[in-house]
């Protein structure tokens, strides 16, 4: 199956393709990734930990979990959870992700599965994981729906989905579109399209659709006195992510 | 993963937390109660708390609702009258005695005294009739990870309990505040509390008597009488080192410091018990509320022991979620039972913790002045009686 064949939208992979050299410099283009990861990676770890019941202060938390990271980029989240213990699959549209992932996973002393393909692909294969990452990828997607299905079909019984997007609203058109990509310059112009982003009352549904069960969700919220990211579970008028789970057998 | 899941986790097993696990076991909630000390309920354990607790008349309707107040009457001295005793003069003797009669307000007594060492034996015993209560002493709250729909906890044993409200009751230092990242308000005074037991030759009358001179109130609080004499809890405060000093002094100083100290009230007081040492600070949390967590008693405020408010307070906490709990039972823990809860006990602790801090503040004073300023203020109030009888039922928390 090409990737161009997916619900993946071919002009979108080729946006990101031209900025995938930059996915590890934290002043770079991807900036605001960077800034965000820490409020999301506290929000995976902790929601991987509580429904496996890991230990996050121990030696190797999450050694025996199959984590699955969809559209991982340059591995911004595969190398935290491989770092974890967990065994990493992180999979990417983008064909020049894969090397400068790979490139810096070896660079880590990592072990990290990085595979230039989709979701429907690799849904396709039979594979199954523990917890799949869906992160800032569903605004990107031609058909929400049937990506989420494959998401779905990924989970093991049991498994744990958590996907991140953006709100629509308008400050979040300000916020993510204006203020990031035309005001700030942290986006290259053209990165998001407003019409394609989700709020979290249609996402829940889209999940829920698609055979998952909804249990979570948590605005990221920019605090520009501090400069950095939080969690809450109040304001999710610009970023949020959801978990949910796949039913149990 | 499996996961225990229950309506109600409760994290503390003081009187506040397992009161709470009795009142919503008899409200028909499943309930879990976990703490990680198992309460000393006989008076001889080393670390039985040898403080009392009055319960105003408020409370008993809580306690009644829990299915202890039958238990906890035969046990409670009646508080039939509070007395303050202005001994802050040149000399150790009351220059001022006011009293507040409950009879000017209520044909009910202020309050029921009870140690709380007993009512934990009591509160105890009560949660054993209770099927759909399971109290687990030895076990402390781990981890707290709150989701939409249910509070995710995993206690010191590794079990996994889901609930769909979650309780801190966990005191000053609450495990569940902390985990949440709710802020406190802290106030110190450098002040500590002794609390003993005294018994004395001559009857309290249920009264009880609070003696001002400087470095804070010698409070004695009636308890039923100890073979053959008349008994009464004592609450002294002052500055922490002098505190300690007296803790350790051997018995026949202590009781001579003692009954300088007391102005003679009772006649000669004979220590009865072992004496412990509590830390005095005022705290208040920011919030008493946040997603699938309410946050009760000293998790949520601490205050100096004056006045009978703290676990009076606590037990307000108590019923305000009870009545919302049994009111929306399918609501249970969502965002808006709770922050229902936090609009109405928020405002009325804070107004009751500023309160407490100045009346302690007040009562610290050892400069002469101020002190003569106090007495001044005492006998304003006493002498204003449509006043005082407001403050009284504000006391009571009567409405």
């Amino acid at each position: 199956m090409q990737a161009n064949e997916s619900t993946v939208d071919a002009g979108e992979v080729a946006k990101f393709e031209a900025m995938a050299a930059e996915w590890w410099d934290p002043h770079g283009k991807f900036k605001p990734l960077h800034m965000l990861n820490p409020c999301r990676l506290d929000y995976i770890t902790r929601q991987i930990g509580a429904e496996f019941g890991r230990d996050l202060t121990g030696p190797a938390p999450f050694a025996g979990l199959r984590i699955l990271d969809i559209g991982c980029g340059g591995g911004l989240l595969s190398e935290p959870m491989a770092r974890l213990g967990a065994e990493v699959v992180g999979a990417d549209a983008a064909p020049r992700n894969i090397p400068v992932a790979q490139l810096h996973a070896a660079q880590s002393g990592l072990e990290i599965d990085y595979r230039h393909t989709t979701a429907e692909a690799l849904a396709e294969s039979g594979e199954t994981f523990d917890a799949v990452l869906n992160m800032e990828v569903i605004e990107h997607v031609a058909d929400p729906a049937s990506y989420l299905g494959a998401c779905r079909a990924l989970l093991r019984p049991g498994g744990l989905h958590l996907c991140s997007t953006i709100n629509r609203n308008p400050k979040s058109f300000a916020v993510a579109i204006v203020g990031a990509e035309h005001v700030m310059r942290w986006l290259p112009r053209g990165t998001h399209e407003w019409s394609k982003f989700i709020t979290p009352d249609e996402l829940f549904d889209l999940l829920r659709q698609a055979g998952l069960d909804p249990v979570d969700r948590k605005g990221f919220v920019f605090n520009p006195l501090a400069w950095r990211w939080a969690l809450s579970d109040r304001d999710l008028s610009v970023n949020y992510v959801t978990a949910s789970l796949s039913p149990v057998g | 993963m499996d996961r225990i899941q229950t309506d109600i986790l409760i994290s503390g097993g003081g009187v506040a937390g397992l009161s709470a696990a009795a009142a919503f076991g008899t409200a028909g909630f499943s309930v879990i109660c976990v703490d990680p000390v198992a309460p000393a309920t006989a008076e001889t354990d080393a670390d039985a708390d040898l403080r009392t607790t009055a319960f105003l008349q408020p409370s008993v309707e809580v306690l009644k609702a829990a299915g202890l107040w039958d238990r906890l009457a035969p046990h409670a001295a009646d508080l039939q009258v509070m007395r303050i005793v202005d001994a802050g003069g040149a000399l150790p003797e009351p220059r001022l005695i006011r009293d507040f009669d409950a009879a000017d307000i209520s044909a009910l007594p202020f309050g029921w005294n009870l140690p709380n060492w007993l009512l934990r034996r009591e509160i105890v015993a009560r949660l054993d009739e209770l099927p759909n209560v399971d109290f687990r002493p030895g076990i402390a709250t781990r981890d707290v990870l709150t989701r939409e729909g249910a509070a995710l906890v995993t206690l010191s044993d590794g079990t996994r309990i889901a609930a769909r409200l979650l309780i801190g009751a966990d005191g000053r230092n609450s495990p569940v505040r902390n985990a949440l990242g709710i802020g406190v308000r802290t106030m110190r005074y450098g002040q500590k509390a002794l609390a003993f037991a005294v018994t004395h030759p001559q009857p309290h009358g249920n009264i009880s008597t609070e003696v001002h001179r400087s470095g804070g109130p010698f409070t004695l609080v009636p308890l039923p009488d100890r073979q053959g004499r008349p008994c009464s809890a004592v609450v002294w405060m002052d500055r922490g080192p002098e505190t300690l000093r007296r803790a350790a002094l051997p018995e026949a100083a202590f009781e001579e410091e003692m009954n300088i100290r007391s102005a003679g009230i009772y006649g000669p007081l004979t220590l009865a018990s072992r004496r412990s040492v509590w830390p005095i600070i005022s705290q208040i949390a920011a919030r008493m509320a946040a997603e699938r967590t309410a946050l009760m008693a000293e998790a949520a405020h601490v205050v100096p022991p004056i006045g009978a408010q703290g676990l009076n307070m606590s037990l307000a906490d108590l019923g305000v979620l009870l009545d919302l709990a049994r009111a929306t039972p399918d609501r249970l823990g969502d965002r808006r039972m709770l922050e229902s809860y936090h609009r109405r006990r928020w405002p009325d602790v804070k107004a009751r913790v500023t309160g407490i801090d100045l009346l302690n503040r007040a009562s610290m004073t050892g400069v002469q002045g101020l002190r003569d300023l106090r007495a001044g203020a005492l006998n304003a109030l006493y002498a204003a009686g449509p006043l005082r009888k407001t403050l009284m039922r504000a006391g009571l928390g009567a409405r």
